[in-house]
């Protein structure tokens, strides 16, 4: 009787941390499917008219005010998040992998400190940094570029990688490399055929992560770039208009920009869950 | 035997990582077909010397010569060797067939040569069945023989194994004690077994080097080091149940000296040098006859308790004077509390020195060559 | 005190198989018994289970006389010397051992701590903490833990894997003395039959989740339930030939069509296929109706190890003399028909035994 009762008690903890983490993402679902004046309705109704009207405007790249038409350039937005988002990621795992293979097999003077002194990066408030970075962006020419902001967003995507890979580096034994080494293999052939594809879920996953967390970046993309550098997550912004917040629109904005992040993350979920745990566990 | 062209010559290889030594300066030769047996306990720099002679310790100084052409200096790839890893590092990404023929995919090997040899050895090693299979679907001795079959397929001048039988359970553990010879005498390398169990060396090694504590302390013929351990360090490790050490002051006798031990007058064929020096006498387990009523010759003790061990039973005896002595014996034991008569048989005891724990040569009985 | 366990089965999550099958096991007080298997045969789930760290699928364990199986494992009384150690980390080795002693212990527990780390030969690492310490200290160091608690059970799971052999060899007796002297119910959990075979008072060998065979080492060495637990127990191992009984003997596969006479004895019916097994100890060298070609000879320093060739069959003989012969050699062996032993070709099933009375 005990067994039944724990069983009915779980399923219903289950089902209120399931209703408390997905309620916002319904709500703002149906509200990207309705004009604002539902939306602003005072009582709130229940009662769906669906419209596509505020993706229409997204994709068509015009939007209908009370003061007129205003210019959308969430396409060009989201253009960006993509470029800035894949550049990073795989900027961060060209450098990230082999330092994360090398924390992982060489003990030198200074490594843990060096590997720490990655990890803080992640610490600190982006704010703290942005003011100076600013600065040196402009002087250097670097402010409003792909290039400046792939480049602080090694900030975000770089120590995540290197501390997720790296446990997955160590979780194998050297001596799976040792016996590839002495069948007669190079030291390199050794490090792409044995040691890489062993750590290969680590690395999908770290990468996913990165993906997400660099693609979900407000604040320094906000600082550093302009209107048409910017990712759709600063780009969302632009409809908080002079006549009024453009909640159906931000909403319907939102949808799509996490459809891809959504995608790829539920296309390798099994990695990340394992790539996750692992990591936290060596890390 | 330095200068040999072929087999390996390894010369002061020393390991130490900063301030710690691992390895003080160890030289050994192995002939073609010849397996030497590295027998130490855990700890004892064993697995550091076959790192070393791979070429896998960037800490490690001296010389390394695979058949006449001085390694030291080349990388594990460019060394001619086949390893056998302990816990079998297998590439978990690849099937059995895979793992075996990744050293001659290394040698750029025509495919159709590699599938030919791979099945050979497979067929040797009798894992045919399992080539297509992942690793992890591999029983704990199907991996033991795909380990084994990648570090034999490429046919090395040289073979590490490092304790290869000790994840396995006692039967196939057996099995491939008794296939292993015939294996490593057909390859003709010049083999390097590593083991803590003193049996797996007496029934692989053509010699045995026992390491203790990062040095090599005696090699020699298996039985040699069974007869006469050069130390007390090697005695206590090499044999199970181990050697009795008796304290005594050898006397001068007739033909050689005498010794009073266990409450007996003993004489022992050896030199009367030792003489008056405090000694240990060193008595094998076995070599101690148990009966149980007084014989002529015998003396008498109390049996504590018996365990039984493979088919012999062990008996811990103690004497009038407190003496804790191990005897072995086949059969049935007495009853714990039991009195009985023990006699040693004086013609096999060791003498060593109370204060270097080194055997006394010239108390060491010669041992006959094996047959 | 007394454990049993009755019908105890275990299966994993939703899995229909089980680690653990049906499992009958009673362990008198004050016994000492060995769970012996390989890796995988259920011996781990089985102590796992006893211990409270698993829930039991189906059946009941009761321990002192009370049902522990719905207990958490803090309320059953049983301590516990984990292969991985599991001490605690901030504590030096002393505090590790004597962790919840006091408690109604009687003795003074310093006193307790000291005796056990005295025989466990860990007295000079007490004041040090577990890292740092190698892996047999620590091991030695759980192990004392373990022994040192006033419990209803103690279980010992590979309490000594990581020791040297010769380490190994002299603990096991000193253990198995202190439990007997403080009359502790002990269940140790091995997959190294030399040690089940110097502790244990009865063994029970498990393999695939099911016991195989209860009993002493002499039952399990001179009665062998079946031809798994033959073949398992052993060094070497049992010889086992396939064949089929004919007249007063049995008739072996292959072309050479070879005989094992077995006069006197109870066979099965004529045309059974069996399993003959003779153990190497029991093979005599130099007398014998059969003929074999040496394929090793060595001599172990106290007895010799003899494989042959007979016919195409391996046979492993042991003598306690050096034996004379070659590699390459022929070499005439027997045995008594006293010393073997008859399984069932297809079930394995232990069907005859030499030394039962005919």
């Amino acid at each position: 009787m005990s067994d039944q009762v724990f069983r009915v008690l779980r399923g219903v903890a289950l089902l209120l941390v399931v209703v408390f983490f997905l309620f916002p993402i319904a709500w703002i679902l149906l509200m990207s499917f309705e004009t604002n004046e539902q939306i602003l309705q005072i009582p709130p109704t229940l009662a769906v008219h669906p419209t596509l009207a505020n993706y229409v405007a997204l994709l068509s790249g015009k939007l209908q005010t009370a003061s007129g038409t205003l210019d959308v350039t969430f396409l060009g937005n989201l253009w960006n998040s993509v470029l800035l988002s894949v550049c990073s990621v795989a900027l961060a795992l060209l450098l990230g992998v082999p330092a994360a293979y090398a924390f992982a097999r060489f003990r030198f003077r200074g490594g843990e400190n060096i590997a720490f002194t990655l990890l803080s990066f992640r610490f600190a408030p982006p704010l703290l940094v942005l003011l100076p970075l600013l600065l040196y962006f402009q002087d250097l020419g670097l402010a409003n570029t792909y290039v400046g902001l792939i480049w602080v967003y090694q900030l975000i995507c770089l120590p995540l990688i290197l501390w997720i890979v790296r446990g997955y580096f160590e979780d194998a034994s050297p001596d799976i490399e040792y016996a590839y080494r002495v069948d007669g293999h190079s030291w390199w052939s050794g490090f792409t055929k044995i040691a890489l594809p062993l750590a290969a879920p680590g690395i999908a996953s770290a990468g996913l992560l990165s993906f997400i967390f660099a693609w979900n970046n407000f604040v320094f993309a906000l600082v550093l770039a302009s209107a048409d550098k910017q990712p759709v997550t600063v780009g969302a912004l632009a409809f908080v208009t002079a006549s009024g917040i453009q909640y159906g629109i931000i909403a319907a904005a939102i949808v799509l920009s996490i459809l891809p992040t959504l995608a790829l993350a539920l296309y390798a979920q099994r990695w990340l869950v394992e790539g996750l745990s692992l990591g936290a566990v060596k890390g | 035997m330095s200068g040999m062209v072929d087999g390996l010559a390894v010369r002061d290889v020393r390991v130490a990582f900063g301030k710690t030594v691992a390895l003080h300066g160890a030289s050994l030769d192995v002939a073609p077909g010849e397996t030497l047996v590295l027998f130490g306990p855990s700890g004892a720099g064993k697995t550091v010397l076959l790192r070393a002679i791979a070429g896998l310790d960037p800490n490690a100084t001296g010389q390394v010569v695979v058949a006449g052409r001085d390694v030291s200096s080349a990388g594990p790839e460019h060394r001619n060797i086949g390893v056998a890893f302990q816990n079998f590092a297998l590439y978990p990404h690849m099937p059995a067939y895979e793992n075996i023929a990744s050293p001659l995919h290394a040698r750029r090997l025509p495919a159709a040569e590699i599938k030919a040899r791979v099945e050979r050895i497979a067929a040797l090693l009798k894992i045919s069945h399992v080539l297509g299979q992942q690793p992890r679907a591999l029983s704990n001795g199907q991996k033991q023989r795909t380990a084994l079959a990648r570090a034999l397929v490429g046919e090395p001048k040289i073979l590490l194994m490092d304790d290869p039988l000790r994840n396995v359970d006692a039967k196939l553990r057996y099995e491939m004690r008794m296939e292993l010879p015939r294996l490593l005498r057909r390859s003709g390398a010049a083999s390097i077994y590593v083991t803590q169990d003193y049996r797996e060396a007496m029934s692989l090694g053509d010699r045995v080097a026992v390491l203790i504590e990062g040095h090599v302390v005696q090699t020699d013929h298996p039985e040699q080091v069974y007869d006469a351990p050069a130390s007390i360090a090697v005695a206590r490790l090499f044999g199970d149940p181990p050697l009795n050490l008796v304290p005594c002051r050898p006397q001068a006798g007739n033909d050689g000296v005498r010794v009073r031990a266990l409450g007996l007058d003993l004489g022992l064929p050896v030199d009367p040098a030792v003489a008056g020096r405090e000694s240990l006498l060193g008595l094998r387990p076995e070599d101690i006859a148990l009966f149980r009523e007084a014989q002529p010759g015998a003396a008498p003790a109390t049996l504590e308790v018996a365990t039984p061990l493979h088919e012999k039973t062990v008996v811990l005896l103690r004497t009038p004077d407190g003496q804790e002595v191990l005897a072995s014996m086949n059969g049935a034991a007495p009853a714990p509390g039991a009195a009985v008569w023990i006699q040693p048989n004086a013609g096999r005891a060791l003498l060593y020195d109370a204060g270097t724990g080194l055997l006394d040569r010239r108390a060491a009985r010669v041992v006959e060559a094996a047959a | 005190m007394t454990l049993t366990l009755s019908h105890v089965s275990k299966a994993y999550g939703r899995s229909t198989v089980r680690a653990v099958r049906d499992l009958d096991l009673r362990i008198n007080d004050g016994e000492f018994v060995a769970l012996l298997g390989s890796s995988g045969c259920g011996k781990t789930s089985t102590l796992r289970m006893v211990a409270g760290f698993e829930a039991v699928t189906e059946g009941t364990i009761t321990l002192a006389g009370r049902r522990i199986d719905g207990l958490p494992p803090s309320r059953r009384n049983v301590a516990m010397a984990f292969e991985g150690y599991a001490l605690y980390p901030p504590l030096t080795i002393e505090d590790n051992i004597g962790f919840g002693l006091g408690r109604g212990s009687g003795a003074d527990p310093k006193q307790r701590v000291r005796e056990v780390a005295e025989l466990l030969e860990i007295g000079p690492i007490l004041k040090r903490k577990p890292a740092g310490l190698s892996g047999g200290q620590q091991q030695r160091a759980s192990l004392a833990r373990a022994l040192a608690r006033a419990a209803d059970l103690h279980l010992l799971d590979e309490p000594m894997g990581q020791l040297e052999p010769q380490l190994r060899a002299v603990l096991r007796g000193r253990v198995k003395a202190l439990t007997k002297a403080r009359g502790l119910t002990s269940v140790l959990v091995t997959h190294d039959q030399t040690e089940a075979n110097a502790m244990a008072d009865r063994i029970a060998v498990m393999e695939g989740g099911v016991l195989q065979q209860y009993g002493t080492a002499a039952e399990l060495r001179d009665r062998p339930a079946n031809l798994f637990v033959a073949t398992f127990l052993g060094e070497p191992p049992m010889n086992a030939m396939p064949g089929m009984v004919e007249g007063d003997g049995v008739r072996l596969q292959g072309e050479d069509n070879l005989r094992a006479a077995l006069p006197g004895l109870a066979l099965p019916a004529a045309g059974t296929e069996v399993v003959l097994g003779v153990r190497p100890h029991a093979v005599v060298l130099g007398r014998g109706n059969w003929q074999g070609t040496v394929i090793s000879n060595h001599w172990l320093g106290d007895e010799a190890h003899v494989a042959l060739d007979v016919g195409g069959r391996t046979v492993v003989a042991v003598a306690h003399q050096r034996v004379a012969a070659r590699t390459g050699g022929v070499v005439p062996l027997g045995f008594a028909p006293g010393n073997i032993h008859l399984f069932d070709a297809q079930t394995g099933r232990a069907l005859m035994h030499g030394a039962d009375p005919a």
